[in-house]
């Protein structure tokens, strides 16, 4: 059986009020539905380590990401200058308070770095109390929540530049937790990749859609094995339900996971059926060869970031072109980040971002390695808006930008001082309506809400984590 | 991989409580943290006896008393095989090689650094597809070698063949004979495939595939033997899993698995005899090389990026202290031999980094201390964990101690207070302060910061002899004062690094340590207060001069731990 491919392209996941609607008004323009009327919309989410310089007066090397001018008229500050060509596509906020982060304690600076990335996307925070490796209530990450309005291959591309335990486990949490920012549920995170080697093989051993014969095949040999497939899924699903009902509860748990994962990874063949008219263009991108996808196998190798980080970007780009996946985030170094100067080319003294970032330590020699970073993390991020603006959306027409949103920034606010107010985030790219062009300063007003009003957009119920409502006027 | 409990300050090792601590809220902190006594990671309760605790400790709490309370022995999980473990069964099991497993993500590891717990180990429907892939890489890897074992038919290539071959293959990944209701489903897919006009080696793909998709091959268990009042017992074939994988990070061998069919697994004579071959066949090295990378964070090593320290060097370094511990296991040492070693093994590049004479070429070889008066004892002063524990330009002696507390003495620091709001020092008004005259806030008594900073620093600071590199040294490069390593520790005064480290291997801790650790990584769960008895009685039995690291192995397969399972799950 086929799927007409807009029901395919489409498909909704129990949405609630949503998967009610009748095809008919699901089409509607008029309903702020980023799946259910208009083009394929795209999330990514980019991490930024050990906070921001943020004290002092705008400008002043003691302050690098304090945004200076009004709403409409601008000028960024020092960490930001490789976005300037992207001012008019971009949103930055200020102002924002973690509030989640902090939630049911005083003020609490030792166990920032755990807070940062446990709240970073989900508007919520570990389990402090116990210093457990889960979050505190029921939820998901915000990438999650839009990963599961879709049926493409991927559901999600779940990426960082390092696997190291920068700051070993110890008592206030573990090191998985300084390596992660995408939560399935409170109980599991989403395990990344980080080499080259590793996303590629992820996103490319299948080959790319629309690589095969473009006329629908004939061939049985193509049938039986997408069969035999099925086949193979539905078998190891029965294994599992009898397995299962012989289990006590705590193993039921993780026998649910695996029956869960296999109902989903079946949705994806179903995808692959032949004969079914692809969702993109033949030809949608090219898989990318030589330089190091191959050779860069080691997690560890820090001196591979920045061309890690490069092909990691070209290749999710490619992965939005051919519809692989619709959401990815990307941790540019995993939180509390010891990683040195050198490694990303500074020819200054060597010192690790870590160290820097308590710039108060040693403010001359600190500050200007820390701003360094600074500029590093926000040219990730230019360096993925240029090319997102220069790919062409094989999905939708247009540009990748036009139908992107980027989200960038840290669950920490001053890294030397591991407060919680003034998050620093950036919103960029045109996905789900945004309209760049804009600094917005909020006064008191959750980080949480920023995560719901991006909820709102892509047609999630406007709730993440502990946030308390919207941000008026962000979008 | 990751690093097993370093505690290190946010601050490259000194933190001061801030002036505002001493406010109302601070006195709370202060009376609530009196005890920084040796106590359990959070997910552990505390035990006094059996843990070293500073105050009466004295000679290390060495009343000879046996610890005899029952085992109520904790709960296994079902067990997913780790990258590792799935990539080594598949090769073993298949007789392929190559990497399966690098489209996976890394596992998750647990509060000990080891990734084979079954509490951390997840998947989601991106690895199941992944899965699907490498496992038809890796049959169809098995299928086209030449003379494929899998295609060799006498009868013709027809459904009685695909029978036996996946009898074989099914028993194999399974790890236990298959029912005649597992047999009809391996053989459904196949016959599926033929009536889909797949040849005999595409529809037997199919059905090997399928058999390495199965929960049956992903999850271990540990439920199928007889309940007991010690817990289910474990069935012969899942003890052989268990002793497979904790030995050979791999599936049992056929050897193996016929002593599970044939019920010798049940004596501890009979247990002892395949514990042995396990350990001396050459598959034992990743046992070894595995564990002790994560128990001590040498991924850390790996990772670290700074002046002097080459790929070269840190290769010789890793390989130093796997040499280590693999002739401990390869030449019957006693386990204490990892932190009394009056020994190691260099070649002419460590040697040179050292500063040890007559060394060259490249192979590894032994170089004993004493006769060359050379300041080193044991893994405590060895390059890599020396190096790991420090920042690119000098030590970080809360790190080191905190290391040692958390790997070594199995004594971790407690939690952080929480609340606890700290905020650095100021530069120091002395340029040349050392470290020690850096970390003087710790030392006063009564505070939150002593409490906790009273064991681990001493430690760390113990080994100022032994620079960010692991290179030996009197007196300090940059200020050239000399190194002053003197400390107390449990009432015990020490001089230096050698006394410390003597002090060290008398104590008991270490002997829990190493057994607790082990046992941890063997069975795939973290290690709770009620196991701490046979925890206490192994370490105190096998980690002991004339025992060898063997027996200790031996010991920890035959614990009730190993061999039960408090679970409510029941096999078929």
């Amino acid at each position: 059986m086929s799927f007409k491919p807009i029901d395919r392209r489409y498909f909704l996941k129990g949405l609630g009020v949503t998967m009610a609607l009748p095809f008919l008004e699901a089409m509607s323009p008029f309903r702020n539905l980023a799946h259910a009327a208009g083009p394929a919309q795209r999330f990514v989410s980019f991490y930024f380590a050990n906070g921001t310089i943020w004290q002092g007066a705008a400008g002043s090397a003691t302050n690098n990401w304090q945004v200076t001018g009004t709403e409409t008229n601008f000028q960024l500050p020092r960490a930001l200058t490789p976005l300037e060509p992207y001012k008019n596509v971009m949103t930055i906020v200020q102002g924002l308070v973690n509030s989640a982060a902090n939630e049911g304690m005083r003020v609490d600076s030792t166990t920032a770095h755990w807070l940062s990335t446990s709240s970073f996307l989900t508007g919520q925070r570990y389990e402090v109390e116990t210093h457990a490796t889960r979050l505190r209530y029921d939820g998901s990450s915000l990438d999650q929540m839009i990963a599961a309005l879709n049926s493409t291959k991927f559901s999600s591309l779940v990426i960082g530049n390092s696997y190291l335990a920068e700051h070993a486990g110890d008592s206030r949490g573990a090191a998985e937790l300084l390596n992660q920012i995408s939560w399935k549920s409170k109980n599991e995170q989403i395990p990344r990749l980080v080499t080259s080697k590793q996303v590629f093989d992820r996103l490319f051993s299948g080959g790319l859609p629309g690589s095969t014969t473009t006329t629908p095949t004939t061939d049985p040999a193509v049938a039986r094995r997408h069969a035999m497939k099925m086949s193979v899924v539905d078998a190891v699903r029965e294994d599992a339900k009898r397995f299962i009902s012989n289990l006590g509860t705590a193993d039921k748990i993780k026998m649910d996971q695996y029956l869960t994962s296999i109902n989903e990874l079946e949705k994806r063949i179903k995808l692959e059926e032949p004969n079914t008219p692809p969702s993109v263009p033949m030809s949608c991108g090219t898989v990318p060869s030589g330089g190091s996808y191959q050779t860069d196998t080691n997690a560890t190798n820090t001196n591979m970031i920045p061309q890690r980080s490069k092909n990691l970007m070209d290749m999710f780009v490619i992965a939005f072109q051919c519809d692989l996946t619709r959401v990815v985030t990307f941790m540019t170094e995993n939180e509390h980040s010891e990683l040195p100067s050198a490694s990303i080319g500074s020819t200054g003294t060597n010192i690790s971002h870590h160290t820097s970032s308590h710039w108060q330590d040693n403010s001359g020699l600190y500050l200007p390695i820390k701003e360094y970073f600074g500029k590093w993390q926000t040219q990730q991020v230019a360096y993925l808006l240029e090319k997102l603006k220069n790919t062409q959306d094989g999905v939708n027409g247009g540009t990748l930008l036009d139908n992107t949103l980027v989200h960038a920034g840290s669950g920490m606010g001053d890294s030397h001082l591991h407060s919680f107010d003034n998050i620093p985030v950036i919103l960029a790219g045109g996905g789900v309506g945004h309209k760049g062009g804009r600094y917005l300063r909020y006064q008191n007003q959750s980080y949480s809400n920023l995560l719901a009003s991006i909820a709102a957009k892509y047609g999630l119920p406007a709730k993440v984590g502990l946030s308390t409502g919207t941000l008026a006027n962000l979008f | 991989m990751s690093v097993g409990g370093e505690m290190k300050s946010n601050f490259e090792g000194w933190i001061r409580p801030s002036a505002v601590l001493l406010g109302l809220g601070s006195i709370v902190v202060l009376l609530a943290f009196q005890n920084c006594g040796g106590q359990f990671e959070a997910l552990e309760q505390a035990s006094s006896d059996i843990d070293g605790s500073l105050g009466g400790g004295g000679g290390g709490g060495t009343e000879t008393k046996v610890c005899t309370t029952p085992s109520a022995t904790g709960q296994a999980l079902i067990r997913k095989l780790n990258r590792q473990e799935l990539n080594n069964s598949l090769q073993d099991i298949l007789g392929v090689t190559g990497d399966f497993t690098s489209a996976l993500s890394p596992d998750a590891s647990d509060i000990s650094g080891f990734t084979n717990n079954a509490e951390n180990l997840q998947l989601d429907s991106d690895y199941m597809y992944t899965l699907l892939t490498m496992t038809e890489r890796a049959v169809s890897a098995a299928l086209t070698k030449a003379n494929s074992s899998y295609l060799q038919c006498t009868g013709g290539q027809n459904a009685a063949c695909a029978k036996l071959k996946l009898q074989e293959v099914g028993k194999r990944a399974y790890r236990r004979p298959l029912a005649a209701a597992d047999e009809a489903r391996l053989l459904e897919i196949f016959n599926k495939a033929q009536t889909s006009g797949a040849s005999f080696s595409e529809a037997l793909g199919y059905a090997m595939q399928r058999v390495f998709v199965s929960p049956s091959f992903l999850y271990r268990t540990a439920f199928s033997g007889e309940a007991t009042l010690k817990g289910i017992k474990l069935s012969q074939h899942e003890l052989a899993t268990r002793i497979a994988y904790f030995l050979w990070n791999s599936t049992p061998d056929t050897t193996l698995m016929a002593a599970a069919d044939s019920g010798k697994l049940l004596t501890a004579d009979d247990i002892r005899v395949q514990v042995k071959r396990l350990l001396m066949d050459e598959k034992a090295d990743r046992f070894i090389r595995n564990f002790t990378g994560e128990w001590i964070g040498m991924q850390k090593l790996q990772a670290a990026a700074r002046t002097g320290l080459t790929d070269q060097l840190k290769a010789d370094m890793q390989e130093e202290t796997e040499r280590l511990m693999l002739s401990i296991l390869r030449e019957d040492k006693s386990p204490v031999d990892v932190i009394s070693a009056d020994y190691t093994y260099v070649n002419a590049n460590l040697a040179a980094h050292y500063g040890i004479a007559g060394v060259s070429g490249t192979q590894f070889r032994k170089v004993e201390f004493s006769p060359m008066a050379i300041q080193r004892r044991g893994l405590l002063t060895q390059g890599s964990l020396l190096t790991l524990t420090s920042s690119p330009s000098e030590t970080k002696p809360v790190a080191r101690g905190a290391q040692i507390l958390n790997n070594i003495t199995c004594n971790p620091p407690p939690p952080f207070p929480d609340g606890l709001t700290v905020t650095p020092l100021a530069d120091s008004p002395n340029a040349n302060a050392s470290i020690r005259e850096r970390m003087a806030q710790h030392r006063q008594v009564g505070t939150s910061c002593f409490n906790c900073h009273k064991e681990m620093d001493p430690v760390g600071l113990g080994l100022e002899n032994y620079d960010q590199l692991g290179r030996y040294r009197v007196n300090y490069a940059t200020s050239g004062n000399p190194v002053e390593a003197y400390g107390t520790i449990r009432n015990f005064d020490f001089k230096n690094g050698m006394e410390l480290i003597d002090f060290i291997v008398k104590q008991d801790d270490f002997k829990r340590c190493i057994t607790k650790k082990l046992m941890g990584y063997a069975i795939g769960r973290t290690i709770a207060s009620t196991d701490q008895c046979a925890v206490e009685n192994i370490g105190k039995d096998f980690v002991v001069e004339g025992k060898t690291f063997s027996d200790l192995i031996a010991a920890i397969v035959l614990s009730d731990q190993f061999m039960y399972n408090q679970t409510s799950s029941r096999g078929e």
